[in-house]
Order: C-alpha cells, then sequence, then structure tokens
C-alpha cells in the first residue's frame, strides 16, 4: 500500500514539474521571441510558409526561397522585364525569415542599382528596419539608395565606401564602388581599387571581374607602373 | 541494471545489424554534395545555408533513424515472435523497456554525433567557426528533442497494434509537438473558453518540440541562451520522459503475449 502511495506521490510530481517547467519555458519564449516568430491570423501568405512555420524549419525555407531569388536573377530571360518579380521574392523571403540581413542587403543594393527600382529598394530596407531596429547598417543602405535616387553621387559614394568597411557587405557594393569610381577617378586609382577588391574580396565571381579589370587597365597602357601591379595580384 | 544494460548493448547492436546506420551515408554524401552545390548558388550567404541545412538534415534524418528502429523493434518482437524469447529470460518486463528505450537513445547518440561531426568538418573547410555555441546547443536540442519523442516512440510501440499505427501516431506527434506552442500562442487573446481548454489539454499532453528548437533561430535567439530557460527545458524533458515511461511501464506489465 505505501509502495503504491509513494508511486503516485512520485508521478503526481512528475506532472507538476512537467507542467510547470514546461508554463515557464513557454513564457519565456512568448516574452523573448518577436510575434512574427509565432502563427497568427494574417501572418503568412503562403501556405508553405505556415507549414514550415508549423513544422519548425522556417529558416531552411528561407533558404530554398533565397535559392529561387539567385536562380531568378541569374536567368538572363527575366533580365528583359527588368526582373519584374524581384521584389515580391524579396518579400516572400523577409516573410518567413524577417532576420534573414543579407536578403535586405543584397537585395535593396540589386533593386537601387541595377534595375533602379529606389522606392522597391527604399521599402526593403524599411521592412529590414521594422524586423531589426539595432541593424544600423540598413540605414547606411538608407542613406546610399536616397543620395542614388536624387544623384548626389559624393553622398552615396561616401555611403557604400562606409559599407565597404564592414566584413558582412555583399561583394556586389564592391562592384558597383568599382564601376562609380571608374567615372571619376584617375585609372591608376581605379586600379588601385580593383587590387583592393581581388585582394579581399570574398566573392569568387568579384575576384575574377577584378582580375579582368586590372589586366584591362594594363592591357590599354593607361596606368604608370603595370609591373607592381601585376607583382600585387601574383 | 545489468540486465538494463544487457538489453541497451542488444538494442544498439540489432539497430546496427539492421543497418540502421547507413542513414549516416545518406547524411555524408547529402551535406557534402548541398555544400558543393550551395557553393556555386548562394556564394556569400553559404555558410548560413550550410548551418541551416545541416541541422535540419540532422533533425529530420534521426527522426526517420528514430522510425525505422521502431517499426523493424516492434515487426520483429510482434511478427518474428522475439519478445517470446525475450519474456522467458530472466528479466524483468520494466527493464527491458528502459533498456530498450536507452538502447535507442544510445543508436540515434551515435546518429548524430556522426552527421554532427561531418556537418562540423564542412563547415569548418568552407571556412566557418564550427564551435560556434549557438550552433553546438542547437544540436544537443536536436537531441534531448529526439529522446523526447523516443520515450513516446516506446509508448506507442506498447500500445499501438499494429506498426503502421504506430508510424502514424509517432509521425502525428511531432508534427503536434511543433504546432502546440502556435496554437498556444493563437488562442491566447481567444474569448471562447472551450477552444482554449482544447488547446491546453494538448498543450501539456503533447510534447513541446518547439522549445527545443533552437536550430530555427539561429539569427534570432535573444533570451534563448540563457542559464534559467535551459534549467527549465531540461527539468521538463527528464519530467516528461519520465512520466512516459512509467505509463509505458506500466501497460507494458500488464500487456499479455501469450
Amino acid at each position: 500500500m505505501i509502495k503504491k502511495i509513494l508511486k503516485f506521490t512520485f508521478l503526481f510530481f512528475l506532472i507538476i514539474a512537467c507542467c510547470i517547467s514546461n508554463y515557464i519555458a513557454t513564457k519565456d519564449l512568448f516574452k523573448n521571441q518577436p510575434e512574427w516568430y509565432f502563427l497568427r491570423k494574417h501572418s503568412f501568405k503562403k501556405f508553405n510558409h505556415i507549414l514550415s512555420a508549423a513544422m519548425g524549419f522556417r529558416a531552411v525555407m528561407a533558404d530554398f526561397e533565397y535559392i529561387y531569388f539567385l536562380q531568378y536573377y541569374g536567368d538572363p530571360a527575366n533580365k528583359r522585364e527588368r526582373y519584374i518579380k524581384l521584389y515580391s521574392i524579396f518579400d516572400s523571403i523577409t516573410d518567413i525569415d524577417p532576420h534573414f540581413i543579407f536578403t535586405y542587403t543584397f537585395g535593396s543594393a540589386i533593386l537601387a542599382f541595377d534595375v533602379k527600382r529606389y522606392d522597391e529598394a527604399i521599402s526593403l530596407i524599411k521592412k529590414g528596419l521594422k524586423y531589426n531596429p539595432t541593424l544600423w547598417r540598413l540605414r547606411l543602405y538608407l542613406g546610399a539608395i536616397v543620395y542614388k535616387e536624387l544623384e548626389d553621387k559624393e553622398k552615396y559614394v561616401s555611403y557604400l565606401e562606409e559599407a565597404l568597411k564592414y566584413d558582412d557587405h555583399p561583394a556586389m557594393i564592391e562592384r558597383i564602388l568599382g564601376h562609380i569610381y571608374e567615372q571619376y577617378k584617375t585609372p591608376d586609382e581605379v586600379v588601385a581599387y580593383w587590387v583592393k577588391i581581388y585582394k579581399i574580396t570574398k566573392d569568387k565571381e568579384t575576384r575574377q571581374h577584378a582580375y579582368k579589370k586590372i589586366i584591362h587597365y594594363i592591357e590599354s597602357k593607361k596606368i604608370k607602373n603595370p609591373e607592381s601591379i601585376l607583382e600585387q595580384i601574383k | 541494471m545489468k540486465s538494463v544494460l544487457a538489453v541497451i548493448e542488444y538494442i544498439v547492436k540489432q539497430n546496427i545489424r539492421n543497418k540502421m546506420l547507413n542513414v549516416l551515408t545518406i547524411f555524408s554524401i547529402f551535406i557534402i554534395g548541398f555544400s558543393l552545390a550551395i557553393s556555386e548558388l548562394a556564394q556569400e550567404s553559404e555558410i548560413r545555408m550550410l548551418k541551416d541545412f545541416g541541422l535540419f538534415s540532422i533533425s529530420l534524418l534521426s527522426f526517420i533513424t528514430l522510425l525505422l528502429s521502431v517499426t523493424i523493434q516492434m515487426f520483429e518482437e510482434t511478427e518474428l515472435k522475439t519478445m517470446h524469447i525475450i519474456m522467458v529470460k530472466p528479466i524483468k518486463r520494466s527493464e527491458y523497456l528502459i533498456g530498450k528505450y536507452f538502447g535507442i537513445i544510445t543508436t540515434l547518440f551515435i546518429n548524430i554525433l556522426f552527421m554532427f561531426i561531418v556537418l562540423m568538418l564542412v563547415i569548418n573547410i568552407r571556412g566557418s567557426d564550427p564551435w560556434e555555441l549557438k550552433l553546438l546547443l542547437s544540436v544537443f536540442f536536436i537531441f534531448i528533442s529526439i529522446c523526447i519523442i523516443s520515450s513516446v516512440a516506446v509508448l506507442f510501440s506498447v500500445i499501438a497494434t499494429s506498426v503502421p499505427g504506430c508510424v502514424l501516431f509517432l509521425f502525428f506527434t511531432y508534427v503536434l509537438g511543433h504546432l502546440t506552442i502556435h496554437l498556444k500562442k493563437l488562442v491566447a487573446h481567444s474569448e471562447n473558453t472551450v477552444i482554449k481548454i482544447i488547446v491546453d489539454i494538448i498543450y501539456y499532453v503533447v510534447p513541446n518540440l518547439e522549445l527545443f528548437n533552437l536550430k530555427n533561430k539561429l539569427e534570432t535567439t535573444y533570451g534563448l541562451i540563457e542559464p534559467s530557460f535551459f534549467l527549465f527545458i531540461i527539468i521538463y524533458a527528464i519530467s516528461y520522459i519520465s512520466i512516459i515511461l512509467l505509463i509505458s511501464i506500466k501497460y507494458f506489465d500488464k500487456k499479455e503475449f501469450f
């Protein structure tokens, strides 16, 4: 009899411990996770978003959509219609994972500097700031885009140069800045910039692009000391 | 204790004999292939994607291993009558069940550990830090959530009369386990008391797996890497597993095999 009572008391305490710990941990999760993390009546526009959130693989779904964006952007057929779906793709990626920072930076750079749809670029950056208010790098991008729209070259170049100082900047910024320099700097200054990018970039394509640019300047004999440049990129 | 250890050894050997660890080869091929493909595609987001896909695969493949392990053992116990041989040995039913549970856990531990080592190697080769705290904790929590779902699997294998039934129940538990926290949040502001009570029942009965889902929050870990949160979810895991195992033992003791 005593054994039975002890057994039930033990089970009772286990159930109490289980319920209380579940309750407190859930409360912590509700407090610490942003509102968007949980399913709400109007939280998602697509069924696969609801499914991935409910099954616990939201981040992977955002990655899948990001790969879709890369394929869409890489397809020359979409260039003819100026990548009309770009904004909706970025919107979808950041709906499912509003902390996918690279989508905001890379996406807004493409929208502003490649397809020149400034309103969409600004809207994407503002969405990024709404979910990541402490990420001041996004304000930097916003500044660069606003000044680009206003054709204030000096201002937006200074914003892009500032962005370049951070390790996690998209490689696209490196190429954009190089092409802007080509418009008003001397060939020696431009080549020095491409050499720097050739050395520091993490992106294979940008490195190749920088290399081609350097070789182009050397072959066109516009620079003063081609030997030392070649020495640097060896 | 000796007999429990013997059962653990038997279950682990049985799982290895049934080529359960072949899933590791699949994982290795998948993750290495994926990392090569993604380096071409994603470029600057490569590391993020590698971590996300790696953790997702570890979670999914360990759940599949659990399903396979439980299914094969249930088939052998009921169809091939191996349970009859075990029942006539000098071993208590509770010891067999506890041994079976820890045998499954040991197999899954080997499984997850190997997959994580492969993932760490690939991350290291790709030039990122494989010893990141969030990553280590994510894998640890995947293991804890698999321990919880394994206890439910043991319960279902005792209760269920057919293998497909057991697998189906387990799958729905997995889905509901991730969904309950969303349901709880959804009905938090509802005025319908009946719905609230129903959701509360589901919430406390079904394992709350979303508490352990750190892999989904690698970028948003506010307040989640805190000792108090860890303490509560570990208490939750231990108490939940203990309750489920006690119920399983109670049911298993009364089950008739002959």
